[in-house]
């Protein structure tokens, strides 16, 4: 499963392995829909992502409107330098939290 | 459902006609071969019961016949007094579906009767569905040539000749998702937008549109790269769904005064080629367009110096993560070795995408690739105008109108625009309106930097003066206090012929005149760069006070 995610309380980590494209689209989706997008912290960890593209970022938006735009409540972790290479230079850092 | 049998056999004919109806299936009927093609073309019966050895025309001859005449499944049975296995095998071969040796128990000819109408049902529902799917893909690539056609008229409006502005653009759908926009501005000097929308194809082609309207109109009404990423920005913003955006290096490039411009969100292979051979990296500073509101959003642009002979490079980032057979990538190391010392390369985008096909081999791209190479040829850049040509709505008459523009003001907008708008509601769209821009242009930054500011421009001089005096000037403008700049566009129609006087005037401290008279117009260093040898250039006469702070051109048309 390239897309799996687990619920503690009111932490939801989302992990993406493999390729973070268009094709997990519906699964990381369906990670936090049915969560309290108001309150809730997201992590996703992308420690075992090897690559994201333009529609991954689009997906990180989509989660990012779900939860209010808050970018303390949502946090991309252990990203490879790679894949922190895409975030920086499309400035995500200014949108999330990076750790 | 409709049955035909086929059969010499009078006999055989009424006993199972009488068995089918009791099961409720029609029958037709058919004495031989012949007769069953015509009774099938006439009855359309949904399945055949068929003979094997009839007079005229046999089943083998008429069940192969019939199977090619028929547009849709049709089963056919073959019963048969034959026994032996190469007579039951050929009932196959010629296309029946299925057969049954005489005598035949009722129920097992019932059995094989309802399967094969299941059979058939399937059968036919797979045509349907597959006419119904072949019906939308035509649809819908009809729709796509349409969404392309579209698409392709705005990115060919470009301004620039294939010779000083070289790209390669490689679609992976019918139509990509990267938009590369030129646009001449009014006031010289040019406007490059470079974007990359999230995925492609329609989708992304759909966003296309807004961003080169956008840029276009506002590109040709003087507005300046600030102005237009703001825009193009909130536009998008409202347009387009959450998770989709535009990254995007806008340049604005002003060869008048050696400045280049650059709003880079999210463009990650971005670069000066120096003459010298040096290599200097765009960061991408910003988001992509279409992410944040218009209050978060900073359009705030990143000065260069350029000089002629320079060259910017471009590239999305479907070059950088092209992959190749083992699922390496480009990457950005291979692509800066490529380009290094490029500058003088004229055949530089040829040599990359060579680079790039050995490196993939049989490996296909799975995004858009695009790569645009300029080169910074001043004499060939100074000598586009902006695209309006045609002469119309010249009023004729005598006219003088006068601003008084404060501090304030001045602080927050460009007056290009404002002031563009009325040469051509007073003087019609000419050709020469391109000069009075870059006159105003360069009138007003004078009176901005030098007379408001108090900036010298030998700051310049040294290398790394060139960014300071713009990090200065953006400075100064934010803490800028007090100050103002009076101009005024005086018209008067002497023998069918307009002369435009302009005046301009500054609070600041002015400028030692004498200076100018040591001027030489062959030299590109001095007093405001190449601005003050351009005005002299255009210009009837350009005359300045004693104090050096108010300036008057005459400008004939």
């Amino acid at each position: 499963m390239p897309v799996s995610s687990s619920v503690n309380g009111s932490n939801v980590t989302i992990t993406v392995t493999g390729r973070f494209d268009f094709s997990s689209h519906k699964d990381f989706r369906e990670t936090y829909a049915n969560t309290d997008g108001a309150t809730c912290n997201y992590i996703v960890d992308m420690s075992n992502t090897e690559y994201i593209d333009s529609s991954a970022l689009g997906m990180l938006l989509l989660l990012r409107e779900f939860a209010s735009s808050d970018k303390s409540r949502i946090t991309l972790k252990d990203a490879s330098a790679d894949v922190k290479d895409i975030l920086v230079v499309s400035n995500f850092d200014k949108l999330f939290t990076l750790e | 459902m409709k049955i035909l049998l086929v059969d010499d056999d009078a006999t055989n004919r009424l006993v199972l006609s009488a068995y089918l109806k009791k099961d409720g299936y029609d029958t037709v009927v058919a004495e031989n071969g012949q007769q069953a093609i015509e009774v099938f073309l006439a009855e359309e019966p949904g399945m055949i019961l068929m003979d094997v050895m009839m007079p005229v025309m046999d089943g083998y001859e008429a069940t192969a016949k019939i199977k090619e005449l028929a547009t849709r499944f049709i089963p056919i049975i073959f019963l048969t007094a034959m026994t032996d296995e190469k007579a039951l095998s050929k009932c196959v071969e010629v296309g029946g579906d299925d057969f049954l040796t005489k005598p035949y128990s009722r129920v097992i000819l019932n059995a094989k009767i309802e399967a094969l109408i299941r059979v058939s049902q399937l059968y036919n529902r797979v045509v349907e569905q597959h006419d119904a799917l072949e019906k939308h893909q035509i649809q819908e690539q009809q729709e796509q040539r349409v969404a392309r056609n579209v698409f392709n008229s705005l990115m060919n409006k470009g301004a620039l000749d294939k010779d000083v502005f070289h790209t390669h653009i490689s679609p992976v759908s019918l139509f990509n998702g990267d938009v590369v926009l030129t646009a001449v501005r009014p006031s010289g000097g040019l406007h490059i937008l470079f974007g990359d929308f999230t995925g492609h194809g329609l989708g992304a082609a759909l966003g296309a549109l807004p961003v080169s309207e956008t840029f276009y109109t506002m590109s040709s009404k003087s507005y300046g790269i600030e102005e237009i990423c703001c825009e193009i920005n909130l536009k998008l913003k409202n347009q387009l769904p959450v998770g989709m955006f535009l990254a995007t290096c806008f340049l604005e490039l002003d060869v008048i005064n050696s400045v280049l411009k650059v709003w880079n969100g999210a463009i990650p292979g971005a670069y000066i080629l120096r003459k010298t051979g040096e290599t200097i990296r765009i960061q991408s500073t910003n988001l992509p367009f279409a992410i944040l509101g218009p209050k978060e959003f900073d359009s705030t642009p990143t000065v260069f110096e350029i000089f002629d002979g320079d060259k910017i490079v471009l590239s999305t980032d479907g070059i950088l993560e092209a992959e190749n057979t083992d699922g390496e990538m480009y990457g950005t190391k291979l692509f800066e070795k490529q380009i290094e010392g490029g500058a003088i390369n004229a055949e530089l985008l040829e040599q990359v995408m060579i680079s790039l096909d050995e490196f993939a081999g049989e490996q296909e791209a799975n995004d858009d690739i695009t790569l645009a190479i300029i080169d910074c040829d001043f004499d060939y850049i100074n000598g586009l105008h902006s695209e309006t040509k045609t002469e119309v709505n010249v009023i004729d008459g005598d006219w003088e109108i006068g601003f008084k523009l404060e501090h304030t003001i001045i602080k927050r907008i460009d007056p290009l625009p404002l002031l563009n708008y009325l040469i051509n509601f007073f003087l019609g769209v000419r050709e020469k309106n391109t000069q009075v821009n870059m006159i105003l242009s360069e009138l007003c930054c004078n009176a901005i930097d030098h007379g408001l500011l108090g900036l010298d421009s030998s700051i310049k001089e040294t290398p790394s003066g060139f960014m300071d005096f713009y990090e200065h000037k953006s400075k100064g403008l934010e803490s800028l206090q007090a100050g103002t700049i009076f101009l005024n566009l005086k018209n008067t129609v002497i023998d069918n012929n307009s002369i435009l006087t302009i005046d301009i005037e500054d609070t600041g401290a002015g400028f030692d005149v004498s200076k100018l008279k040591k001027f030489n117009l062959c030299e590109n260093e001095g007093y405001c760069g190449r601005g003050y040898p351009l005005l002299v250039n255009f210009c009837e006469s350009v005359e300045f006070n004693n104090k050096g702070n108010k300036v008057e051109c005459v400008f004939k048309f």
